[in-house]
């Protein structure tokens, strides 16, 4: 069995980027050691911790989140994601299965930077939040919604946990801590979260040491400290001006 | 190419008529003789420039999550322009020749895809409107993330980005390098950069991805019409 030393994931102490990952070491049962770095406090939030090492450890393109396994190292959370899941086997059975797992992971981190660009926003941060509650997030959660619904698996590829599932899993669970509605119209995605949490191989660490750190720096407006999914209930719309509607392509 | 009018429908590659984020998977298509259809979706004039020819066939074409790039491959249909890049690299062999040559493959695709998102809000944005605000991003972004891949290749001294043989990272690589470099209008930059001058030149030698260069950067423009930079085919120095 290899020991903790083999493989090393240095990120910040948050979930952000890098928990799909820790997950799925967590579910694997690998020994790893779990390299945090920490911020400073308001106002500068230095990143003295990480930037002293940064350009130490060995790194082609340093960068957060960062993988060393034995003399392997590499960085940007999708490739350190996908290697981990094809040494676990958990890349598919087939072509097909492989890329249909990359394309989710690849689809989920599109809606992650999109509530990214939302929670750290100090300007506006309401009617962004707003907006993005109402208008962006149902449109990504519908796709997951039918995906699901076609699949008909328990998991998003089959009756087997992927490298997609643990990525999936947890940016909707970012969405999920910032939407204030109940998903009552997603009982898939719902379902899919409940059986993720009840995985026996995963259930104590996502109640503990998971549930604890935030999901976004200490500088971002939302998630910057560990807070839960609260149910506002539906109010009348507020009368005020609409803002001018941001270009997308 | 000699492909039969089946085989050559058998793939399929939808995207705006760009190079923006399909450009690679073209050139490791082409790289790879591999035959395909280009699907080409055209955007409207200014002011409106409408992508109704898109959003109008856009959910339905049988995608779980509709967008632009899309690959059809008989009955496998996706999108994300890098999850089709590695489904093409793996049909094609280019993907390295070991786990650890793929994990090096992955990690430079997506670092050159942050390199090429960074850049983007500036030619989309107010910046890339003005000469001193496309300037200002080439003599610091630009030139920051070119001295990463410069590094790069200086301490691997491999004559592709990874091994000594073409894999989908040089595709990646050189496209998203080469539509940063178009926003020096100086052509100067490129020179402070030995290794990355010499890659560039190594990609467009390979048999197949040269022609195929030549031809389509003088068709397709960089960036969406929209764009205040490159959204029309640039000038050749």
């Amino acid at each position: 069995m290899a020991s903790k030393d083999q493989v090393i994931l240095g990120y910040w102490d948050i979930r952000g980027f890098a928990e799909p990952s820790r997950l799925l070491l967590h579910y694997t049962k690998t020994p790893f050691t779990n390299k945090l770095y920490h911020f400073g406090d308001a106002p500068d939030f230095k990143r003295e911790e990480w930037l002293k090492e940064k350009n130490s450890l060995g790194l082609d393109f340093p960068n957060l989140p960062y993988l060393i396994d034995g003399d392997l190292k590499l960085s940007q959370a999708k490739t350190i994601l996908t290697h981990l899941g094809r040494k676990f086997k958990l890349m598919g059975n087939n072509e097909r299965e492989t890329s249909l797992i990359e394309l989710l992971i690849d689809q989920s981190n599109d809606l992650r930077q999109e509530l990214n660009n939302v929670c750290y926003r100090a300007i506006n941060f309401d009617a962004v939040s707003k907006k993005f509650c109402d208008e962006t997030l149902p449109i990504h959660l519908k796709l997951f919604e039918d995906f699901l619904k076609r699949q008909g698996k328990k998991w998003l590829i089959g009756d087997n946990l992927t490298a997609a599932d643990f990525q999936v899993f947890e940016y909707l669970d970012h969405c999920w801590i910032l939407s204030n509605d109940n998903w009552a119209e997603y009982p898939k995605i719902l379902a899919y979260m409940k059986a993720f949490r009840e995985l026996p191989e995963l259930k104590k660490y996502l109640e503990s040491e998971h549930a604890k750190r935030p999901i976004n720096g200490k500088m971002a407006k939302f998630g910057g400290k560990a807070v839960q999914h609260e149910e506002k209930k539906k109010e009348e719309p507020a009368k005020t001006d609409e803002s001018e509607k941001s270009a997308t392509t | 190419m000699s492909a039969s009018d089946t085989e050559k429908n058998q793939l399929v590659l939808g995207y705006w008529a760009i190079r923006g984020l399909a450009e690679p998977i073209r050139l490791a298509l082409h790289y790879s003789n591999t035959p395909y259809t280009e699907k080409l979706y055209q955007q409207g004039e200014g002011p409106e420039f409408s992508l109704d020819e898109w959003f109008s066939v856009k959910q339905s074409q049988g995608l779980d999550f509709p967008n632009l790039p899309y690959l059809f491959d008989g009955d496998l249909k996706m999108t994300q322009s890098r999850a089709i890049l590695y489904y093409i690299g793996r049909k094609a062999n280019l993907m390295g020749k070991t786990p650890t040559e793929e994990a090096h493959v992955m990690m430079l695709c997506e670092q050159a895809h942050d390199f090429r998102m960074k850049t983007a809000p500036v030619a989309y944005g107010p910046e890339g409107a003005t000469k001193e605000g496309r300037k200002n991003c080439v003599d610091t972004v630009i030139s920051e993330e070119l001295k990463k891949f410069d590094d790069y290749f200086g301490k691997h001294k491999t004559k592709f980005a990874v091994g000594d043989h073409p894999t989908v990272a040089d595709f990646q690589l050189y496209e998203y390098i080469d539509a940063n470099l178009a926003m020096d209008e100086e052509h100067t930059l490129v020179d402070k950069f030995s290794n990355i001058k010499q890659f560039m030149k190594t990609i467009r030698e390979l048999p197949r991805v040269g022609d195929y260069i030549t031809k389509a950067h003088a068709q397709l423009p960089i960036n969406s019409k929209m764009a205040k930079f490159a959204g029309k085919v640039l000038e050749e120095k």
